[in-house]
């Protein structure tokens, strides 16, 4: 159960961090906020990004092994492009959580 | 005329060209793949009879080799056997015969030790997953090299893919699908495509490097002045034991084999729990006979094929000991990568998913350079109706076929032969005939194809579970609650198929009109 | 419109055959060398084998996009012919041990 819920935290923490990565995109960021909202920075959120997918990374090689991690981290990247990207497309608004 | 061209417009160039040579023929290979990772679950689904739970107490090998070997048949030369694992639990057994015969599988029950007779079926893995490395073309293993040519041409359509775009982080999330269809499609392309760049580029080298013997016969054989076997052994390990030709029919109990061989493999696996899981006895019945032991898909690393012993038959002997060095440790990795037989079941769901995202990725590059070609066309030209028409009946060709194999394997009886056909082959032709059915479809229909076939798919993928309820008994709250996860997952993902197809075919109009 | 097409074909073709060419000439040849200097006989095919095909994948993308692509086609071939000629006879001289078991 405790090895489920660690993968299932990693392959969360991988969408995560795709989507502060779109965030720090200027045109994501403007679909997903209202007008008035400053964006923040963009390095801090590609900060926040990389520390989400790192400790994906780090949750993986921790549960998993180096032998699956490295085939799951990348994986879980794609799952987390393609829903980042779903969910700017047809719910752009569910982003602000990240906010 | 043109003189010079820049360096992404080049790569766009390759890019295109590639894809439309070799794009209908990659969808195939990749659709079959991504049912290939649930082939042994597709057998079940097929073959009902082999499905059984598994059980605790387990007959012993030497109790079900002796079974087999009552019913050898004469030319048989050695037996293969495949002991349960977390995917199939009865004992799959199957003679060889000299020249590479290979003799039907036999099943057995791993509590009663009785024989199963199943429906005679290829189900998955002798049928989907065959299409998908070598598309049932075995002449001087013709079918490998189309396949590989495939691989080949894929891997330079990743790498030119990622030289045609200017904003490829930006683009990256970008999936617009109210805009005009050309853009949209491109987009969902592009999305599939980047988002799973790394897993494609390995999944296609690995499926390389798997037959690279077949790729490669002169060059891997040179260091060894030509001698094939001699390279085989090199690369897989082994040892070329030729039979005596005397008789001698005792054979030691393989079970204290197999509990040697666990036990020695355990202490390089830091103690964990270890299996064999590919047993060979070889030279049956004669003087020289041996076993020879392996551990191909283990159950809790990705690495496959890194360990073998051999022992003699008659004697028990151990005769080699082998365990692959670094740099074929790796290449095990590699390929152990491609076919994923390891118990990780998350993992293999993701390599599912991420076959399919190839499978949109494919479909939609075609799809997209064909409204491209059209608009810039403006009018329908032969050509047009041509490319139309293939790019339909594979993708949705492709599918339905499958369905339609699906189908056949629940509305046939258990033997039946029509026109000196039998039941396997039956399905097989239907998989065919469907197939075609589809080309001509979209080769007659133009305006409302998408939608037709589309709807069509939905009604064969809910019609499957529905057949599995009434020719089996097996429903997914039974199934669910024997434990049987193998049936209840293959008509869970029939019917998500069926709900997907239905909203496609919703929104397809467009892919019509446009 | 059409010559670019010829060429293209060309190009393609080139790629293909000189290209395979050249990756099994390479496997050999680097599989002889490692051998040489002490490596296993399985392990040095498989190192050659599996960094081949990504040498192929290089020479179809040299040919493609290089501008001189004469000079490009020469180098190749000739490489190709160099390796796969002179391969057999290095395989003689290395004294190679199989079934170090």
């Amino acid at each position: 159960m405790f090895n489920e819920l660690l993968i299932a935290t990693a392959l969360l923490l991988s969408v995560v961090g795709c989507g502060y990565y779109a965030l720090s995109q200027h045109q994501h960021w403007k679909a997903v906020t209202k007008p008035s909202v400053l964006p923040l920075k963009q390095t801090r959120l590609q900060v926040f990004s990389l520390f989400a997918l790192s400790t994906s990374l780090v949750l993986y090689i921790v549960e998993e092994g180096i032998e699956f991690a490295l085939l799951l981290w990348p994986l879980s990247l794609g799952l987390g492009i393609f829903s980042v990207g779903m969910i700017l497309t047809f719910r752009p608004t569910l982003l602000r959580i990240l906010i | 005329m043109q003189i010079s061209h820049t360096f992404r417009q080049s790569m766009a160039t390759v890019h295109t060209w590639c894809g439309i040579s070799v794009g209908a023929l990659l969808f195939v290979i990749f659709w079959m793949g991504t049912l290939s990772v649930f082939d042994v679950e597709i057998d079940q689904w097929m073959k009902p009879e082999l499905r059984i739970s598994s059980t605790e107490k387990k007959i012993s090998l030497d109790d079900v080799i002796n079974r087999m070997l009552a019913i050898k048949p004469e030319s048989a030369r050695a037996l293969s056997i495949s002991p349960p694992n977390d995917r199939q639990s009865t004992f799959e057994l199957w003679f060889r015969g000299g020249k590479g015969v290979v003799f039907p599988r036999h099943y057995i029950n791993p509590e009663s030790g009785e024989f199963i007779e199943p429906a005679q079926s290829l189900g998955g893995t002798a049928f989907l997953y065959r299409l998908h490395h070598r598309l049932n073309l075995t002449w001087k293993n013709m079918g490998t090299w189309v396949v590989g040519f495939a691989a080949m041409s894929m891997l330079l359509l990743l790498v030119t893919s990622v030289f045609t775009h200017r904003k490829v982080i930006t683009e990256l999330f970008t999936f617009r699908p109210k805009k005009a269809l050309g853009r949209s499609t491109l987009d969902l392309h592009t999305l599939t495509g980047l988002m799973a760049l790394p897993f494609y580029f390995m999944v296609v080298l690995s499926g390389l490097i798997i037959p690279l013997q077949t790729y490669l016969p002169w060059a891997t054989s040179v260091l060894v002045n030509g001698d094939k076997s001699a390279s085989t052994i090199a690369l897989r390990g082994g040892m070329k034991i030729s039979p005596a030709n005397v008789a001698n029919n005792e054979l030691v109990s393989i079970d204290q084999m197999v509990l040697k061989a666990e036990e020695k493999w355990s202490k390089l696996d830091d103690g964990k729990p270890v299996r064999v899981d590919a047993i060979r006895v070889g030279n049956l019945g004669d003087e020289n006979s041996f076993v020879r032991l392996r551990r191909i898909f283990a159950d809790n690393r990705v690495m496959m094929n890194r360990e073998q012993m051999i022992f003699d038959g008659s004697s028990g002997e151990l005769l080699y000991d082998y365990v692959a060095g670094p740099i074929i440790t790796v290449s095990s990795w590699i390929k152990g990568m491609h076919y994923i037989q390891y118990q990780h079941w998350p993992m293999r769901w993701l390599h599912f998913l991420g076959g399919l995202s190839g499978c949109v990725m494919i479909a939609t590059g075609l799809i997209f350079w064909q409204r491209a070609r059209r608009k810039k066309h403006g009018e329908e030209l032969l050509i047009h109706r041509i490319v139309n028409t293939v790019t339909i009946g594979i993708i949705c060709g492709t599918i339905l076929a499958t369905g339609g194999f699906l189908l056949t394997n629940r509305l046939l009886p258990k033997t039946v032969e029509f026109y000196s056909f039998d039941r396997s082959e039956l399905e097989v032709l239907t998989f065919y005939t469907v197939w075609m059915a589809s080309f001509l479809h979209a080769g007659f229909r133009r305006k409302t194809v998408w939608r037709e076939q589309a709807i069509l798919i939905a009604l064969v993928a809910i019609t499957a579970p529905i057949l599995n309820w009434v020719t089996t008994g097996d429903n997914p709250i039974e199934t669910l609650h024997k434990g049987l996860l193998s049936v209840f997952g293959m008509d869970m993902v029939l019917i998500l198929s069926a709900v997907i197809a239905i909203v496609i075919a919703v929104r397809i109009q467009r892919f019509d009109n446009a | 419109m059409a010559f670019t097409r010829v060429v293209g074909s060309v190009k393609t073709l080139v790629a293909i055959l000189a290209g395979y060419a050249l990756t099994s000439g390479y496997v050999a040849f680097l599989s002889i060398m490692l051998a040489k200097f002490g490596m296993e006989v399985g392990e040095a095919l498989m190192l050659s084998a599996m960094t081949g095909f990504i040498v192929y994948l290089g020479v179809i993308l040299w040919i493609f996009t290089t501008p001189k692509i004469w000079r490009t086609s020469i180098v190749i071939i000739l490489m190709a012919g160099v390796m796969v000629t002179v391969s057999p006879y290095l395989a003689e001289s290395v004294k190679v041990k199989l079934n170090a078991n």
